[in-house]
């Protein structure tokens, strides 16, 4: 039964790491239907300066904090710089999708330079006390924390997008471009705003992945990957969809590994998606794709 | 008029013998290369025709078609393992097992498009990203017992009438291979198939109206798309006497891909000039391997951003540059 729950803990926690990659993916296709694949490499982004700044422990926390939240919004700004001249001309999407992968090569390149693709320091800033929840759930502090930043992530981006006269804009630039800047909507000042928002998600999930997986500068292509197909099988576009589809991918592999295979876990996954692909192309929230 | 056809004619002489004159120089270099080059120069040669004849495979679904695929890798290991694994347990004989194992990757490709199919665009890019990783995962992690993990499989020697064949017989191999590869692109490229495929990458809608079967040819080129990649994965593990599980991670697959943007895509001879030349710089680049993600990502985004027509499109421009200087 502990290690039935324990799974079950795992799986939600992982599964919210994927949905959060799964929502920075949401955020900039729903602003202008380009796919950052540079997500993960984002996040990557994110558990280096944490690295640097918060687990080492040599910079006050806050400052610390806040460098976590600033070095992926300056790399996905260079990513957006490299892509708006082909999102402006509407290239066809293989071209974007192409450049914001060089771009996340460019910063993953970087980043492996400076650390020679060895493993970041990763530390447990929310303590190592496992939590007691209702005298049975032993939870760890880390996954409590990635539950809670998940939650109050993805809600706020759901009424950012649903109720505010911003959130608006942004869903009419995803929608039609052209029009949204005939309205006075400045299309790129808001797609900037999108993928700083973007980034921010991202490097917030890699700041939370990084103590539970050996993170190095090449992490960012199995999260990218995961986080990918967790906003799939949730239903691309809709703002929850994300966070649903990854809690379900999250259980599927724990239990998978903790019950049948251990290596084999990211195998059963294919066959899922390609169910979902199938048979429901526009996922749990089936939202309409434009 | 008489002056215009002159003119042409005169045109046609000079690209004609710039052809013939690049044709020439390749293939008396290719022999002088074969008996003097050293070991490592032969080496690096393989690797680089390995590259070119995976990139011609991705070429007729991404260039032709336009229709994205980070499958590639999948492929190559399909037939790398296939032939490895008949090897060791069934004891073929090699070309056998070459020739099943690029038939079994042709079939699994065919089962392959009835999911992948049916996506477009980012859709298909996953769908087919996620087949990759899954061979992957299935070679490296799940079958240990069989494939050895990431240990791989060893191999053992080719011989041809009891006696070993060193590099050079492997040379003309992919040699010919590689050309083998290049005139099914090209023959392709020139029927009424490939002018149907082009006209997909250019507009879905309007190729229907026009009565070409999208369906049809895309199974076509994925089923191509597939195979060649398998030639060269049951080529490749046999010359390096070495099935391993890193030859065909992800990272092959993007690299496959960059090949075709940075040779030209949609042009035979492009994409074998680009997975020539990417490969060989990654062989190169071993010893600086620390910048190669680097590289990568700078030469992605120069030819995506500032040469979208590649090495091929750049060298067409040339010619017709230097056809327009003559012709003046």
């Amino acid at each position: 039964m502990e290690y039935f729950l324990l799974t079950l803990v795992t799986g939600i926690s992982m599964g919210c790491t994927f949905g959060l990659v799964g929502l920075a993916f949401t955020a900039i296709f729903n602003a202008s239907r380009v796919i950052n694949f540079a997500n993960g490499d984002l996040a990557v982004v994110g558990a280096f300066a944490a690295s640097l700044f918060v687990f080492s422990g040599k910079a006050h926390p806050v400052i610390g904090f806040l460098a976590v939240l600033a070095l992926p919004v300056v790399a996905g700004l260079l990513i957006n710089w490299l892509v708006e001249p082909s999102v402006k001309r509407k290239a066809p999407i293989i071209n974007s999708i192409l450049i914001t992968m060089g771009g996340g090569l460019i910063i993953v390149g970087l980043i492996g330079i400076y650390t020679n693709f060895s493993y970041f320091n990763t530390g447990y800033v929310f303590g190592t006390k496992p939590l007691l929840l209702g005298g049975i759930l032993r939870i760890s502090p880390q996954y409590a924390a990635i539950l809670v930043v998940t939650a109050a992530l993805s809600l706020a981006y759901w009424l950012f997008l649903n109720k505010t006269a911003l959130g608006l804009a942004l869903r009419a630039l995803g929608i039609n471009a052209d029009m949204a800047s005939l309205v006075g909507i400045n299309t790129m000042t808001y797609r900037m705003l999108t993928w700083a928002s973007s980034s921010i998600i991202s490097g917030i999930a890699g700041f939370l992945i990084a103590p539970l997986i050996v993170p190095t500068a090449l992490m960012g292509l199995p999260v990218v990957v995961n986080g990918f197909i967790a906003a799939v099988i949730g239903g691309f576009g809709h703002p929850l969809a994300a966070v649903t589809g990854g809690i379900i991918l999250g259980l599927l592999i724990q239990f998978f590994s903790a019950y049948v295979h251990g290596g084999m876990a990211q195998l059963v996954v294919f066959p899922v998606l390609l169910v979902v692909l199938v048979f429901r192309p526009t996922g749990i929230w089936g939202l309409k794709l434009q | 008029m008489r002056k215009a056809s002159v003119m042409s004619m005169k045109k046609n002489i000079l690209s004609e013998l710039l052809k013939f004159f690049l044709a020439s120089v390749a293939i008396v270099s290719i022999f002088l290369f074969s008996f003097y080059g050293s070991g490592i120069a032969l080496h690096f040669a393989m690797v680089g025709l390995t590259g070119a004849i995976l990139a011609q495979g991705l070429n007729i679904f991404y260039g032709y078609c336009g229709q994205i695929n980070f499958g590639s890798a999948g492929f190559f290991a399909i037939g790398g393992y296939g032939v490895a694994l008949l090897e060791k347990y069934m004891h073929m004989p090699y070309f056998v097992s070459l020739i099943l194992s690029v038939a079994i990757a042709g079939l699994i490709a065919l089962l392959m498009t009835l999911p992948l199919l049916r996506l477009r665009e980012y859709m298909l890019a996953l769908g087919t990203l996620a087949f990759g990783l899954a061979i992957y995962e299935t070679v490296s992690k799940g079958f240990t017992s069989y494939t050895g993990g990431e240990d791989g499989i060893n191999m053992s020697k080719l011989k041809i009438f009891g006696t070993p064949v060193g590099d050079t017989f492997f040379f003309y191999v992919f040699l010919i291979a590689t050309l083998l590869c290049l005139w099914v692109s090209y023959a392709l490229r020139n029927s009424r198939t490939g002018r149907a495929m082009v006209s997909i990458s250019q507009d879905e809608i309007a190729a229907t109206s026009l009565g070409v079967n999208i369906n049809k040819y895309l199974v076509q080129a994925f089923v191509l798309s597939g195979i060649i990649p398998a030639l060269a994965g049951g080529l490749f593990v046999k010359w390096t006497g070495w099935c391993s599980p890193e030859y065909f991670s992800l990272k092959n697959s993007i690299l496959i891909l960059l090949a075709v943007v940075v040779g030209g895509t949609g042009s035979g001879i492009g994409a074998a000039m680009g997975g020539f030349m990417m490969f060989l710089l990654q062989e190169i680049l071993v010893p600086l391997a620390i910048y190669e993600m680097l590289a990568y990502g700078v030469i992605l985004c120069i030819f995506l951003l500032f040469m979208p027509r590649g090495i091929k499109g750049g060298i067409t421009s040339f010619v017709k540059w230097l056809e327009g200087v003559s012709g003046r």
